[in-house]
């Protein structure tokens, strides 16, 4: 393989902490330190795109691996992002399943009109070359695909070389990665609850359900009166639990009670 | 739009319960029954919980529509909730009562198709909902359980089928069941 024969003695030392390094990636933050350190030697690229799943129904998650500022898989529309990479994924099947380069303008990524409108769509337009390659799982039809993304003009013979011999090192650190939450790209940042005039952050809701707790009643009793379940209740209970800092009723009832003096 | 805003917007009427994360022990105490399957364990149960999201509904309240199009299933926490189909424009007839831990809409979650019927509660009650895109998201991220649950609805519709069949048959082909 044109790979090893090319490595001088010194790249050798490189290769064997490269290999030492990986083995060792337990976090997202760990492998991106990996794809930042020496890996850059033999895959220059400032984004790493990984795509998994089941490609031919388009049921295809991601995780984005990159220091720029903003490049982030939560910030990414996986509706926008998906069909690229079912794209790439054909490309690569066409390509007989070896590394294969595309310059600016051949990915479909690199255009302004990819409907990224995020950080990665921006970074796209500044990068000039890609390299993808993959692995298709003949036997659990989870197929993975790898695309790094680089500034520069053009990625050579030795890049390709290089990332049939790193692939499978890259594939083993990301399965041992716990996944990132859930990508949801409109998640408003959770708002710090508001107080009323009365100096407590509860629910009209909330509110109608303690005064019933005040008053004596049960769980059951009380869902009997507004006509909800006792599991409901039980859960609006905790809500206030938890909004108001106590643990059981009678605190809740106290602390209620103080606010209202206080208003 | 992520899953939760949009059964948000579909329930906007309804007690907002939150993520199922919350009522682990509680789904999982009704789906533990599943006998056929062995139940799903806690942990499994756990995994579930983080795709649905849970709702809480008065008597006497539509959680389902006859016609209208849905791509969501519901699994009934606690309660009643009574399936109707209109047998005249001035009718309803009650074609079956769902408890805790049945479920209801998983024609539409797996076809898309109109709603067969409408799905109206008779005493407050607790569900969870899952939609097929979230369905999708499971069968991608935990195969095995993904798989699992198809074979539940699965033995759902065909124990539905199984039945109405059995009724059917001596009214339409004079069989006897």
């Amino acid at each position: 393989m044109a790979f090893f024969s090319a490595l001088i003695p010194e790249d050798l030392g490189r290769y064997s902490r490269l290999v030492q390094e990986v083995i060792a990636v337990r976090r997202h933050v760990d492998l991106l330190r990996w794809l930042q350190g020496d890996v850059q030697h033999y895959l220059p690229h400032e984004i790493m795109v990984a795509a998994w799943g089941d490609f031919s129904q388009g049921l295809i998650h991601f995780d984005i691996v990159s220091a720029l500022p903003g490049v982030r898989t939560e910030h990414v529309d996986s509706t926008r992002l998906a069909p690229l990479l079912q794209k790439l994924f054909v490309r690569w099947i066409s390509h007989d399943k070896t590394p294969c380069t595309l310059g600016a303008g051949e990915s479909g990524l690199f255009s302004s009109d990819t409907g990224l409108q995020c950080a990665l769509g921006d970074a796209l337009q500044d990068m000039r070359s890609s390299l993808v390659h993959g692995i298709s799982d003949e036997r659990g039809r989870h197929d993975c695909l790898y695309v790094i993304f680089s500034s520069r003009p053009a990625l050579g013979d030795a890049t390709r070389s290089a990332m049939e011999v790193l692939l499978p090192y890259l594939d083993t650190a990301l399965r041992q990665i716990a996944h990132l939450p859930r990508q949801k790209p409109d998640d408003p940042p959770p708002a710090a609850p508001a107080r009323n005039g009365e100096g407590h952050s509860l629910s009209s809701r909330e509110v109608e359900i303690i005064e019933w707790v005040r008053k004596g009643k049960t769980n059951y009793e009380i869902g009997c009166i507004l006509d909800i379940s006792a599991f409901t209740v039980k859960n609006h209970l905790q809500r206030i639990f938890k909004k108001i800092d106590v643990y059981n009723r009678m605190q809740a009832v106290t602390k209620f009670e103080s606010f209202s003096r206080n208003a | 739009m992520c899953m939760a805003d949009y059964t948000s917007c579909l329930f906007a009427d309804l007690e907002q319960l939150g993520s199922a994360s919350g009522f682990v022990e509680e789904i999982h105490e009704v789906v533990k029954t599943l006998a056929l399957f062995d139940g799903f364990s806690r942990q499994e149960c756990e995994i579930l919980c983080q795709y649905m999201t849970c709702y809480g509904a008065s008597s006497r309240t539509a959680i389902l529509r006859e016609g209208d199009r849905g791509d969501f299933m519901v699994i009934v926490l606690t309660g009643r909730i009574n399936v109707m189909k209109v047998h005249d424009s001035a009718t309803s007839k009650m074609l079956v009562e769902i408890g805790p831990g049945g479920f209801i809409g998983e024609m539409s979650l797996i076809d898309g198709q109109h709603r067969f019927a409408s799905c109206i509660s008779s005493e407050p009650s607790d569900f969870a909902v899952l939609t097929r895109d979230s369905l999708n998201e499971i069968l991608v991220d935990y195969p095995r359980l993904g798989n699992k649950l198809l074979l539940v609805l699965l033995q759902t519709m065909a124990s539905r089928l199984r039945e109405t069949t059995t009724r059917m048959l001596p009214t339409i082909v004079g069989v006897p069941a």
